[in-house]
């Protein structure tokens, strides 16, 4: 018998109609009793009112732009010795702390370090930006390297995608809009796991793309570089 | 075994759609703080089912939570009265009105007089693709429910002649 699955597309539609009824609802302020309940559950912090928006909104600029510049990277050569190196104060995303330049003399090129320290309790990552920077703008163009720091509320990882090599936190929802990537390993990768996750790969085993620091202080993690790929980069062939 | 999407976490979800389950569960209790615990709950039941989950689209995702919503608000209701059938449907069913089914043309219209609980089943179902078993443990039922609505559902909408399905 044949099937007819008009239907379906009917669920579907209603489904639909239903979802933009309750869209249109006046919006509620949730009591402190019931975030605090969801904070536990979800194990994040969840901001008030709309603290979030804004947070959320700095913060997905940030991950964009690093996530445009891992997509069109291009290789950079890093053996050559520098010749000229100054500090300076510099932007990256919303609020950064400093930005370091370093010239190398075969190439011309200027390689920018910039570093932007989050805040865990809202959300924000740390990003550390290290990469190419256009000489004659002095603006930074597409990094080869770029470093997120992943801030993450929980004991333990739990979960480890063989097939990829990705940690995904299963009950450890990853803050702000870090959650949009995985973080590639090598096999054998060490973790360490302090007040906050830390992803910490033993130097030995890593590969030149990926490199990663860490200075624990007082039982607590302050910094550290992982290289983040996105899923879909993953899935698209082998590991770089 | 499902595979975890990188993409997927409760919070997100939660922050996504908190309004809209809250305005579903509200409706059903008309008791605020009872709302947001019906919130509370349909998030519990999420992270129990999470490696279950497989939402494909955002429209998934909203239907998916607002079915869970709403079964949870209505679980805290028939907690709250003790009653047996508790269930508010926005729509009136058919089979109450064997006119209006028999005056119902548009199969649009079919689908939007099915009670929300059978339509949720049906959506869960047939049209994501979770197992009764998978929908019953997401919506806090019995797969035996699961099985009942979903026939229910099919045997009302059959009755219209639209639907015809094998198995």
């Amino acid at each position: 018998m044949k099937r007819n699955n008009d239907w379906l597309d009917a669920l579907q539609a209603v489904a639909a109609e239903e979802n933009e009824q309750w869209d249109t609802a006046p919006a509620h302020t949730f009591s402190d009793a019931h975030t605090e309940q969801m904070e536990r559950l979800l194990q994040t912090r969840i901001p008030r009112k709309n603290r979030w928006l804004t947070v959320g909104l700095s913060a997905a600029a940030c991950v964009a732009v690093v996530a445009v510049a891992l997509m069109s990277g291009g290789l950079f050569d890093r053996s050559a010795p520098p010749v000229t190196d100054g500090t300076e104060d510099g932007v990256v995303g919303g609020t950064p702390s400093s930005t370091t330049s370093t010239t190398f003399a075969d190439t011309g090129s200027t390689e920018i370090k910039q570093e932007q320290m989050g805040n865990p309790d809202i959300g924000t990552p740390d990003i550390y930006y290290e990469g190419p920077s256009d000489a004659a703008t002095g603006n930074s163009s597409i990094p080869l390297y770029s470093y997120f720091c992943l801030h993450l509320k929980a004991a333990t990882v739990s979960e480890v995608n063989e097939t990829y090599m990705a940690v995904v936190p299963d009950e450890m929802p990853v803050q702000g809009n870090a959650k949009k990537f995985c973080v590639l390993l090598p096999q054998d990768a060490d973790y360490a796991v302090g007040d906050r996750i830390t992803l910490v790969l033993d130097p030995s085993k890593i590969s030149q793309q990926t490199i990663t620091e860490t200075n624990k202080e007082n039982g607590t993690v302050t910094a550290y570089y992982v290289h983040v790929i996105e899923p879909v980069e993953i899935l698209k062939g082998e590991p770089q | 075994m499902q595979t975890i999407q990188p993409m997927f976490s409760l919070d997100a979800l939660y922050r996504e759609h908190r309004q809209r389950m809250y305005a579903v569960a509200h409706a059903i209790l008309h008791n605020e703080q009872e709302a947001e615990d019906a919130v509370h709950d349909a998030f519990v039941r999420l992270a129990e089912n999470r490696h279950r989950l497989h939402i494909r689209s955002e429209e998934e995702s909203r239907a998916l939570l607002t079915a869970i919503a709403r079964n949870a608000a209505i679980d805290r209701l028939r907690r709250r009265d003790n009653r047996c059938e508790p269930l508010p449907a926005v729509l009136p069913d058919l089979t109450d009105h064997p006119a209006d089914l028999a005056e119902a043309n548009d199969l649009l219209a079919c689908v939007r007089r099915l009670p929300p609980h059978y339509r949720d089943v049906l959506l869960l179902v047939s049209v994501q693709g979770y197992s009764r078993r998978e929908t019953a443990s997401l919506l806090g039922i019995t797969e035996t429910t699961v099985r009942k609505r979903l026939s229910r559902g099919r045997e009302l909408l059959q009755k219209r002649g639209r639907f015809d399905e094998t198995e």
